[in-house]
């Protein structure tokens, strides 16, 4: 036992199972990415940074049915509305507090009119609360910005709902 | 004509029963007890429509609710209930298609695109002189001379395309085609000749 | 007495009952959309099938009388089927567009497909749309998603007596509709609002503002009149969002006026929300402490007899106990709580209450209205009187100026010398009168309002004695009132005390420079002009009429913004309770008064609301009995004197514009212009 032991010790045996499995995954396909510059891929559900979606003629989707006001479970999300001169029934003011959010994806759930998504940006970090705080024109903003991604999105996922 | 609201038919200021038709109620109101003038509103509405050439503007409605001392809603519902009343104004000689299934499979299709043809106008419509109405009607009650056009207050029967058509012209010249059946059988006898009763009466 | 077996329990029904009846007595609930209890039978919706054996179908259990020996099934698979069946074809034309319909959440039709439904429609046709119809500011239309229960018009035909709805076209174009596109004319018009099932009738206010689960329900009392309907308050935030009837059957039974429901948002605007303090000729804002400050270098010094309290329509009692106690303490007698100049007496509690009580008009077969239009002054006593005169065998005779009060009314005179002629037993309606078996007289605030009020309050009195209209548990004099302030008042003995001037009186000393400061508690129906000579206080919600002539402005709480007690015209207390908060500065009244109490070193003892309701109840015992009438003795009350030959007429000009808060709303002002002056103009030939 002892003999086996001091053999280990001045061969430097762990030193060379160590630096060997370093010298494999050198070898090796990488695993990590450069990101920012790489990014992985996202599946179709992915639950990032909310937007508001509009109809491909521009009107607006959100009826103001405050289905997602009530489901969510972090209460993030404030609706006000009102009648629009047009006699539709339409948002004054739609809210998330984004630093509230639990990104459960329920509000998109409850949605009738997939006005509500959670799109595939993850990368919107800030540097004040304040800017945690969407209103309904950074969210409408969001759904222009990303409006192919999530129809690509909602497509993919459509035979599973 | 489903759909009511204001603007839909021409706004009339006002609508007075003549002499003659006050005459006229006078007889119908006696067949009501005092109490019950209201039963007379489907006689009054019908000489109201008379009267105004053919249709029943609202003022003629109200003052009919107002003759009779009953809710104006209740003579709108009424005239707007039964088929004979025209709510909008119509032309002066209404044209009017038995659609029903027995005049349908004996092709009164064919009796409509006639009409179509010869006044110019799509059903629900009246010709730009004002002279005909054309419209679909259910069942007249004439199954057995189908297909049926009911012109005013007479009855075409045993109708095709062709004699459609002749009867309609006639009137567009202003004639007055014999009423009855067009095919030349004798009211309702049977089409292709007589099945039974086949000897000679004594 | 019908005996039935319902699910195999044997019951035993009223006779005349009907299937439907019998099973809400056996504890079964029955599905349905058309049948209302208030509401004759229509048997349209065909949502109450049910399965009685020996009948070869289900029957609609809404219009089957129920008779010995019936057996009945509501729970069986033909039953269950049935509904199904039912609710499949209602939605086969019903829009699925739960998710903007104000109805969504508290539908009858969201609810029962949710439990009776299928889940599924077979239907592949198209489904009709149906314009949309203009019923007035009040009633948004969604006609698409009328079911044709028929409620709607059975409701304006038979409750409110205004028939203007009706089912034009037929069969698939049946529509529910005015016909006219105008608005509907009726005070009654928001129950059709409670009345639809779904949501084809809808609050044009509250459209599209909110969704019921987000709704904090405040149970409530109304103030807009006297009848103390009972309300539930529905707020959002501190926002109130809408207000709904609350079931009272002696009171309101399920309906509220149009000016209850509608002018909450009156509470949103011209509210006076900080103190202010005329300052160079012109109110400035300022602080609680400035204006307390204010209130005692001018009240202060000023012996009792040269100051006034008057007192507004719709102050709550609990305020009025502190202004009492306040007045007793500075020496005051000038207080009035009649700002209309009523002429009562108030010593005994039964010249001043509805004796009859509003569910005790049912059982009156003779009624006389003396210069009163209940139909604007209470349109749910109105609507009770009509609801007796559909029963049959009513009569009702007025004094009065002729108005349409949705049932027939004989008018016999205009004047006190008819009512006179009357109490003389020389009219003709005399006879009618003294065959009455429970006869009543509803004298209004038109009759006792003017300058011979005593005069006339005596000959009802007169009246009341010599018709049997005092009977064995039966008292047929009635008093009208219009402000839900009034009959607090009286009970409180809020009138002038020992050498006191009431409101006339108090105006005549301003202007005689006899009084100098005057503490109007929310009374805006004054003339406020005559005030000029004097300092005057407003302790009110609204910047209405007499806050712009005042010195010093203090801010109060409305209606749905304390707890408080009100007592309708019946003597019937009743509790309001704080739905929101008051706006900005502003303060529960009788915390102000308090407060100013103590300023003016008169401290009044009352410490929390409990003290000042305890006070109330040593002063009149009967407001500590909630919700409970108690009976006025009856006595002597009015003083003969002259009459004058003035017709009488009621002092409500606009319906929908009584008070501060129906004044600041908008959407009463929209109703008065549109549904009140097209019948003016109509009335002065103008129009049509």
């Amino acid at each position: 036992m002892q003999v086996d032991q001091l053999a280990r010790t001045v061969l430097w045996e762990e030193l060379v199972r160590g630096f060997s499995l370093t010298l494999r995954y050198l070898f090796r396909r990488k695993v990590t990415l450069n990101y920012p510059y790489e990014k992985g891929p996202l599946s179709p559900r992915f639950r990032g940074e909310h937007a508001l979606r509009r109809y491909p003629n521009g009107e607006e989707r959100c009826i103001a049915c405050k289905l997602c006001e009530a489901i969510c479970p972090a209460q993030a999300i404030t609706i006000e509305s009102e009648p629009r001169p047009d006699g539709s029934r339409r948002t004054t003011r739609y809210d998330i507090d984004m630093t509230k959010c639990i990104y459960c994806g329920f509000c998109e759930e409850a949605c009738p009119v997939d006005a509500i998504v959670e799109g595939p940006n993850f990368e919107f970090a800030a540097e004040t609360r304040e800017e945690l705080f969407y209103t309904k024109e950074k969210l409408l903003e969001n759904g222009e910005r990303w409006e192919r991604e999530i129809a690509m999105r909602l497509e993919a996922d459509a035979p599973y709902r | 004509m489903s759909t009511t609201g204001e603007g839909m038919a021409p706004e009339v200021e006002s609508f007075a029963f003549s002499e003659e038709n006050l005459e006229k109620i006078r007889g119908i109101l006696a067949r009501y007890p005092e109490d019950r003038r209201a039963s007379a509103v489907l006689p009054l509405l019908h000489l109201a429509q008379e009267q105004h050439g053919g249709w029943l503007p609202r003022a003629a409605l109200d003052h009919v609710a107002d003759f009779l001392g009953m809710p104006r809603i209740q003579v709108y519902e009424v005239a707007t209930f039964y088929d004979m009343f025209n709510t909008e104004p119509v032309g002066r000689i209404q044209v009017r298609v038995c659609t029903t299934t027995p005049c349908w499979l004996c092709g009164s299709d064919e009796v409509l695109r006639a009409c179509r043809e010869v006044l110019g106008v799509e059903v629900g419509e009246s010709t730009p002189d004002g002279r005909f109405y054309l419209r679909e009607f259910e069942c007249l009650g004439a199954c057995a001379n189908a297909p049926v056009l009911w012109v005013d207050d007479d009855y075409f029967e045993d109708l095709d395309y062709a004699r459609t058509k002749a009867v309609l012209e006639a009137l567009k010249r202003g004639e007055r085609p014999r009423p009855g059946p067009q095919s030349g059988r004798r009211g309702s006898m049977p089409a292709g000749g007589k099945t039974t009763l086949l000897f000679e009466e004594k | 007495m019908p005996k039935l077996v319902i699910d195999g329990e044997e019951i035993e029904v009223p006779a005349g009952y009907t299937v439907f009846q019998a099973c809400e007595l056996a504890g079964k609930e029955i599905p349905h959309f058309c049948y209302h209890p208030r509401l004759n039978i229509a048997g349209n919706c065909r949502m109450c099938l049910v399965e009685i054996e020996k009948s070869p179908k289900p029957v609609a259990s809404c219009a089957m009388p129920a008779a010995e020996g019936m057996v009945v099934h509501t729970d069986s698979p033909l039953v269950h089927k049935a509904r199904k069946g039912v609710l499949e074809f209602l939605l086969i034309n019903h829009p699925l567009d739960c998710p903007i319909c104000d109805q969504g959440g508290e539908c009858d039709l969201q609810d029962l497909t949710l439990f009776y439904g299928p889940d599924h429609s077979r239907f592949e046709e198209n489904k009709r749309a149906v314009a949309d119809k203009y019923l007035g500011p009040l009633v948004a239309t969604h006609m698409t998603r009328c079911i044709h229960c028929t409620r709607c018009i059975r409701f304006l035909t038979e409750v409110a007596g205004v028939p203007e709805l009706g089912g034009c076209w037929r069969g698939e174009h049946l529509e529910i509709t005015n016909y006219i596109e105008r608005a509907l004319h009726s005070e009654l018009q928001g129950n059709i609002i409670d009345l639809c099932p779904v949501g084809a009738l809808n609050s044009k206010p509250y459209q599209y503002r909110a969704r019921i689960w987000e709704l904090k329900k405040t149970e409530s009392i109304d103030v807009m009149d006297a009848v103390g309907s009972n309300i539930r308050v529905d707020a959002r935030g501190n926002e109130v969002m809408r207000i709904l009837p609350r079931l009272h059957e002696e009171v309101n039974e399920e309906w509220i006026s149009d000016k209850t429901r509608f002018a909450y948002d009156g509470l949103k605007y011209r509210r006076l929300d900080v103190p202010m303090v005329r300052r160079d000729g012109r109110l400035v804002e300022a602080s609680w402490r400035e204006a307390f400050r204010t209130l005692v270098d001018r009240m202060g010094e000023l012996p009792g007899e040269r100051m006034a309290f008057v007192l507004g329509d719709l102050v709550d009692a609990e305020s009025m106990v502190l202004v009492r106690e306040l007045a007793e303490r500075l020496g005051c007698p000038h207080v009035d709580c009649r700002q209309d100049g009523a002429k009562i007496e108030g010593r005994l509690r039964a010249e001043y209450l509805f004796n009859t009580t509003i569910a005790g008009i049912e059982q009156a077969d003779f009624c006389l209205l003396v210069g009163t239009n209940p139909r604007w002054e209470a349109p749910l006593v109105n609507a009770r009187l009509r609801k007796r005169w559909r029963m049959g065998g009513f009569r009702v005779a007025r004094i009065g100026a002729p108005f349409d009060l949705t049932y027939p009314v004989e008018d016999i005179g205009e004047g006190p010398e008819t009512l006179k002629a009357v109490a003389e037993g020389e009219h003709e309606i005399c006879e009618a009168l003294a065959k009455a078996e429970r006869p009543m007289l509803v004298l209004g605030p038109g009759a006792v309002a003017r300058a011979d009020g005593a005069a006339v309050l005596a000959l009802a009195h007169r009246i009341s004695e010599r018709f049997g209209l005092l009977g064995e548990g039966w008292n047929g004099y009635n008093l009208l009132h219009t402000a839900a302030a009034r009959v607090a008042g009286l009970d409180l003995g809020l009138l002038p005390g020992e050498g006191g001037r009431d409101l006339a009186g108090i105006l005549k000393g301003v202007e005689a420079g006899e009084i100098e400061l005057v503490w109007l508690l929310g009374a805006d129906e004054i003339e406020v002009s005559r005030l000029a000579g004097a300092f005057v206080i407003y302790q009110g919600t609204h910047g209405d009429r007499a806050a712009p002539v005042a010195d010093l402005v203090l801010p109060g709480a409305a209606y749905t913004e304390k707890n408080a007690t009100w007592v309708n015209l019946e003597g019937r207390p009743q509790h309001g309770r704080l739905a929101v908060f008051p706006p900005g500065e502003a303060r529960e009244d009788w915390k102000i008064l308090r407060a100013a109490s103590e300023a003016l070193g008169r401290t009044v003892p009352l410490d929390n609301i409990f003290a000042v309701r305890a006070r109330m109840a040593e002063l009149a015992p009967q407001l500590a009995r909630i919700d409970s009438v108690t009976p006025a003795e009856w006595g002597g009350f009015g003083r003969r004197g002259r009459l004058t030959e003035a017709p009488f007429v009621s002092p409500i000009a606009d319906f929908y514009l009584t008070n501060p808060i129906a004044r600041a709303s908008k959407v009463m002002r929209q109703c008065s212009a549109e549904i009140l002056r097209p019948v003016n103009e109509k009335a002065t030939g103008t129009h049509g």
